[in-house]
């Protein structure tokens, strides 16, 4: 059975069903500006600390993880509906195949809402890093890629506990984007021309090899999840 | 496995070499609870193999293990003569499955429904609309065929999965309590169909798990009881039943 055209045939269905449904990215935005709300108004601006250039950033990968989960577990959730995960189960196409098309259609709605994210954070904390942002872009695409890797694993186990199980999805995904976070806020200091945490996480890397990293621990993360996605559907 | 004399039976029924399916002490375990309890059974080729057995027995367990949706600790299982467990693509692209689960979704028409199960199976894009215009026909469904599923009743969605179950023309077609959620005049239609799909196409099998004693006697060449995650009673002509499955024409417990 050829794979790509099965990739492209999921990956449309699923983009067609967020279309009709509106749900995904909508919650996801509407949780990701609530937390950049509360950070905005949390931070004592009269202090003379310039905020972009200190929390911002920070609140900003805060604001696009934790909605990241909550896009994760209403993708699984729409495919339990019904039973549709177990038709694509039972059907002879490689179950492989079926998780990267659902790692694309989850990071092309992450995608979406992180670039939303950017003009709702110049609103909020008056600074959008115009010159870095081509830079920034590219870095938040591979952040998610990997992201979304492993979180389309995750989110397969734990859409079935109660609740739809967007804590224990938590739990289980923010520690594994650990060495993906690191370089992603010390790369914001640049993409956000600031020092992050004061400094402690150690100043950027050269992009070139910061986008060597980012791509090899997408590259960790896809075949993993590729490998372990079929054996967590059976 | 079965009993000898069970076994010449099979003969007799079947002419073919591979049963349609064939399990060999299967054992499927949820926590600390033995769903499935050393089971062995095989299911010859043509005909209607009715499943029946009081709530919790193993039934709709067994079938998601033929069907591929489940795995199993222990045992062999071997579905059209393919091992489930070293070649799920191969039974899986021959299988017909109607589960509790309709396996459709809400958000899009019938239509784009079974186009969408269609693209599943690699099903050529000249032959989707005739088959899909078929099914649609055969279980009264054309006039709903451009709406969503999500606005369908419970009958309609029943409907709507045995009519996807079929696209690909399965050679074994596993029926998981089809009747429920249907009105007689769907019962009756369905009875029909199963009946057709198994007399008219070959050596084409169908299993089919019910508690509606009277439908399954009158479709059943062969059948066994489960209780308690084994096989209770086996009957390779009709409908077997235990003294406590309840009379015919009554359903059975639960």
């Amino acid at each position: 059975m050829k794979a790509l055209p099965i990739f492209f045939k999921l990956l449309g269905w699923d983009i067609l069903r967020e279309i009709r449904r509106r749900e995904t990215i909508p919650n996801m935005l509407l949780f990701a500006l609530l937390v950049l709300f509360v950070a905005s108004v949390g931070v004592d601006r009269d202090s003379g600390v310039k905020i972009s250039s200190s929390v911002g950033p920070v609140f900003f990968w805060v604001a696009i993880l934790f909605a990241g989960t909550v896009g994760l577990s209403q993708s699984f959730a729409a495919e339990r509906e019904g039973g549709v995960l177990g038709g694509i189960v039972t059907s002879p196409i490689d179950l492989g195949t079926f998780y990267l098309a659902k790692v694309a259609a989850t990071t092309l709605y992450v995608v979406v809402l992180e670039i939303a994210l950017l003009f709702v954070y110049g609103f909020f904390f008056s600074f959008v890093p115009a010159s870095q942002l081509g830079g920034l872009i590219g870095a938040m695409s591979l952040f998610t890629v990997g992201y979304m890797g492993a979180g389309v694993v995750l989110a397969a186990m734990t859409t079935t506990l109660r609740g739809g199980g967007e804590v224990v999805l938590r739990i289980l995904l923010v520690p594994l984007m650990i060495p993906f976070l690191w370089v992603i806020l010390r790369q914001s200091g640049l993409f956000f021309q600031t020092e992050i945490a004061g400094g402690a996480l150690g100043g950027p890397l050269r992009q070139s090899h910061f986008f060597t990293f980012c791509v090899a621990l997408d590259a960790i993360y896809l075949t993993v999840g590729y490998l372990l996605f079929p054996k967590v559907l059976e | 496995m079965l009993p000898r004399e069970a076994r010449e039976s099979v003969g007799e029924v079947n002419c073919l070499a591979s049963p349609a399916a064939r399990l060999d002490k299967v054992r499927k375990r949820f926590g600390y609870r033995d769903v499935l309890r050393g089971i062995s059974l095989e299911i010859p080729r043509g005909g209607c193999f009715v499943l029946t057995g009081p709530n919790g027995a193993g039934k709709s367990t067994l079938v998601r293990i033929l069907s591929t949706q489940w795995s199993f600790a222990e045992g062999t299982v071997e579905v059209l003569g393919s091992n489930v467990k070293r070649e799920p693509a191969r039974v899986r692209s021959r299988l017909g499955i109607v589960l509790h689960e309709s396996f459709l979704r809400r958000e899009l028409t019938l239509e784009e429904n079974l186009h969408f199960a269609a693209a599943l199976f690699s099903i050529p894009r000249s032959d989707q609309d005739e088959r899909i215009a078929r099914l649609l026909d055969t279980f009264g469904l054309t006039r709903r065929r451009r709406d969503t599923v999500g606005t369908f009743s419970q009958g309609m969605i029943k409907r709507a999965s045995l009519a996807r179950s079929l696209l690909n023309e399965p050679e074994l077609w596993i029926l998981d309590e089809p009747f429920s959620g249907l009105d007689p005049a769907g019962q009756e239609l369905l009875a029909k169909v199963i009946g057709d799909f198994h007399q008219e196409g070959g050596n084409r099998t169908v299993v089919l798990v019910t508690h509606q004693l009277e439908i399954g006697r009158s479709l059943a060449t062969g059948s066994a009881q489960i209780t308690d995650g084994r096989v209770s009673h086996l009957s390779l002509a009709g409908l077997a039943l235990s003294s406590h499955s309840g009379a015919p024409g009554e359903e059975a417990e639960g």
